[in-house]
């Protein structure tokens, strides 16, 4: 276990930085995290989109059960052996809370998060919490796209590094998308190294 | 900056500053960020102004450094309260239980100091996790086993200190049971080693566990004398072989001598591994599927005793169930297995189903693919998936607190709590989680499971808490008391203990002000509180 301040002191942030610029065109030139891992929960619908979107970004889509004990003792615990490693995924809310947890002894957090929950009347309920910029732009997003699953992973696969002022939303998609074939709540997150925050 | 009750900003800084002169400025905690860390994810004051949270931390990585930062407490009279991993889901987590203090993480002081695998033995720090053991063990290919609860990511150290069981075998389940020497900073910095670790360079810490004199471990359990810095457990060597099988009985006067031979089994530890009588007929066995339609409308009608017999003979749906778990040889288990067939059938109708078979040592792959890992010592977290949403889950908790009484290990006792608590929860208008039936936890005795979640609305935690504590009183009202409960809860059940008028209390009161003269050390832990907090006890 290190500290944020250790971890930020040895430059051990700078090592899980990406150095790619934003290819977006209308956005400015921004450092992203490198994600480790996205983790993807093939029971869920919602799930499957976030991965499949994911790996077309050229991200390492990693599928795993509820239980995530193989993917943290196998894979993730070793990794972070090593130094911190960001990791993003779209899952049970149980699965993000042992994550949760076990990233906090290698100095990382939630950065993000997102609580997806299907409403009786088949709509989704979308409660946003993370950096200004991100729930903004995902907010906008889901409002005029209903396939709001893959939406979550163009942003977290282009999470920024440096973050601004933590924003909250909460907003609705409507019946009938693709990602709308599941019951009761999903989460959807962003785990990384905490680093110094700027203003946005 | 938060404060302890009672301590201005200034002398608390002074003090934050003196920890940090021990363990380095990273090592001591004040930023809501990071005090969000040592909230207990679990609490039932979730939102509420009595949820208890932290002022500080402060997390050391040598037992030199728990000393000095003990003395610099005592000298500032600052409330300190030592978890190991915090992982206590349940039953505080990280947070103290007296609201303020400051938690001393002992989560980097997480070295493995010794396995020995010809004795069977290990002395590891209170950072070590039950993954870290087991991690250790299969990297060295040793012929050693853990004994785990569910979920393995918490502390060999903290989970015996709070009594806490696992699945194997007798002497390993009991993971209080199977420690073997203990090393303790007292509140006042001084450093002592009990059992064979009191004489200097002894050779049997870990294997004989009385030493010399008066046996003080228990003083350092589910209490507030000293924080554990090092403890030896012994361990379970790797069997051949582990078998399992389920013995299934149809009528419900079954119960009785089912529980007696299960009883006789453990006491000749024929069968001495953790399992529970379970109701196929009435709840659903452990982990089942969900019942068949016309099970579902029995239940749902819940009618007499009879009715329920003959669905049980029908339907071959067995009204009581026992898996039997036996570790040793291949011959040995078989015959073991076959000695329990033959005793469990002089139950008239008896029926039986083999189980698992697995020879060791077990491949990587061969690991990943067992379901049910905790018999077999391996750690997993599964726990946490089985509180998901599913058909019979419809709205998980976040998170969940456990009632939990132990009572005698006999089919009579069964039915007298079955009832009593099936009475009540009509009486109050309550419908509690888990399945009424007894747990073979400890040796020679049951105890029953009662959950209640936890939500995120304080009306509900409050009718929770109030529940819980009825229930703790009329619990002891029949003779049966809490083996172990949440911060929440502790002086209630402590106030059960009462023969003599609180004379165990009323003891451990007068040890408490002699060894803790300022009340600084986990103030209030299982309902111990420093002479200058007596009067102001939580409820």
């Amino acid at each position: 276990m290190s500290t944020r301040r250790q971890f930020i002191q040895t430059g051990a942030a700078l090592a899980a930085l990406g150095t790619t610029s934003d290819s977006i065109a209308s956005e400015p030139a921004q450092v992203h995290i490198n994600l480790y891992k996205v983790i993807v929960d093939a029971t869920f619908a919602p799930s499957l989109a976030f991965g499949e979107r994911a790996a077309w970004l050229g991200l390492a889509a990693h599928a795993s059960p509820s239980d995530v004990t193989s993917l943290w003792y196998h894979d993730l615990h070793p990794r972070w052996m090593r130094s911190a490693a960001p990791i993003a995924g779209l899952t049970s809310p149980e699965s993000l809370f042992c994550l949760e947890r076990l990233a906090w002894d290698h100095s990382m957090r939630v950065l993000f998060k997102a609580t997806h929950t299907a409403l009786p009347s088949g709509e989704i309920q979308h409660s946003l919490m993370g950096p200004r910029p991100v729930v903004e732009r995902l907010a906008a997003g889901y409002e005029r796209d209903p396939r709001w699953a893959s939406l979550t992973a163009d942003a977290v696969g282009r999470f920024p590094a440096m973050r601004g002022r933590s924003s909250r939303r909460i907003l609705r998609t409507p019946v009938g998308s693709v990602d709308s074939r599941f019951e009761g709540t999903l989460v959807s997150w962003v785990i990384g190294p905490v680093v110094e925050t700027v203003r946005a | 900056m938060r404060t302890p009750p009672g301590l201005a900003p200034e002398p608390f800084a002074t003090a934050l500053r003196e920890f940090a002169g021990v363990v380095g400025k990273d090592w001591v905690f004040t930023s809501d960020d990071d005090l969000h860390l040592y909230q207990d994810a679990y609490s039932p004051f979730w939102g509420e102004p009595d949820e208890r949270k932290a002022s500080a931390a402060v997390a050391p990585h040598s037992t030199e450094e728990v000393q000095a930062i003990m003395r610099i407490a005592n000298a500032h009279k600052i409330p300190i309260y030592p978890i190991s991993t915090g992982r206590n889901l349940g039953y505080g987590g990280a947070a103290p239980v007296y609201s303020g203090s400051v938690v001393l993480d002992l989560k980097r002081m997480n070295r493995i100091l010794e396995v020995n695998e010809r004795n069977a033995t290990c002395l590891v720090e209170p950072g070590v996790s039950y993954f870290d053991l087991y991690r250790h063990i299969r990297a060295n290919k040793l012929k050693l086993w853990i004994d785990c609860p569910d979920p393995g990511w918490g502390s060999l150290i903290g989970n015996a200190l709070e009594r806490g069981n696992g699945y194997t075998l007798a002497p390993y389940r009991d993971h209080w049971g199977a420690h073997a020497g203990m090393e303790v900073v007292l509140p006042d910095g001084d450093l002592v080693r009990t059992g064979m670790g009191a004489m200097p360079g002894a050779k049997t810490w870990q294997q004989f566990k009385y030493g010399y004199g008066p046996h003080l471990d228990g003083l350092f359990s589910q209490s507030n004398f000293g924080v554990v810095t090092k403890m030896g457990f012994w361990m379970m060597p790797e069997p051949e072989a582990f078998r399992s099988g389920t013995v299934m009985v149809y009528r419900y006067e079954d119960l009785f001598k089912l529980v007696d031979i299960l009883a006789y089994f453990e006491n000749l530890k024929v069968m001495s591994a953790t399992t529970r009588v379970e109701s196929p007929l009435l709840f659903g066995a452990f982990k089942a599927p969900p019942p068949s339609p016309e099970l579902a409308a029995l239940r749902a009608r819940n009618p007499g005793r009879e009715e329920y017999e003959a669905f049980a003979a029908n339907n071959n749906v067995p009204y009581w169930s026992v898996i039997l778990r036996f570790y040793g040889s291949p011959k040995v288990t078989a015959a073991h297995w076959e000695y329990a067939r033959e005793k469990f059938g002089t139950i008239a109708g008896a029926k039986f189903k083999d189980g698992d078979f697995y020879e060791f040592p077990l491949s990587e792959v061969a690991v990943n693919q067992i379901m049910d890992k905790a018999p077999l010592g391996i750690p997993s977290l599964e726990a946490f998936s089985m509180g998901g949403r599913t058909p019979t889950n419809p709205t998980p908790s976040n998170g969940h607190m456990w009632f939990s009484p132990i009572i005698p290990m006999s089919g009579e006792a069964v039915q007298e709590c079955e009832k009593v608590f099936r009475e009540a929860f009509k009486e109050w208008g309550v419908n509690p989680l888990g399945l009424p039936l007894p747990q073979l936890y400890h040796e020679r005795t049951f105890f029953q499971i009662y959950g209640f979640p936890i939500s995120h609305d304080a009306e509900t935690n409050r009718k929770n808490r109030e529940t819980f504590k009825r229930m703790i009183a009329l619990a002891a009202e029949h003779g049966w008391g809490e083996y172990r409960t949440a911060p929440a809860f502790m002086d209630a059940c402590a106030d059960t203990y009462s023969f003599n008028n609180h004379a165990l209390r009323r003891l451990q009161e007068k040890l408490k002000d002699a060894v803790d003269p300022n009340g600084i050390l986990s103030a209030g832990r299982y309902g111990i509180w420093p002479e200058h907090l007596r009067k102001t006890r939580h409820e």
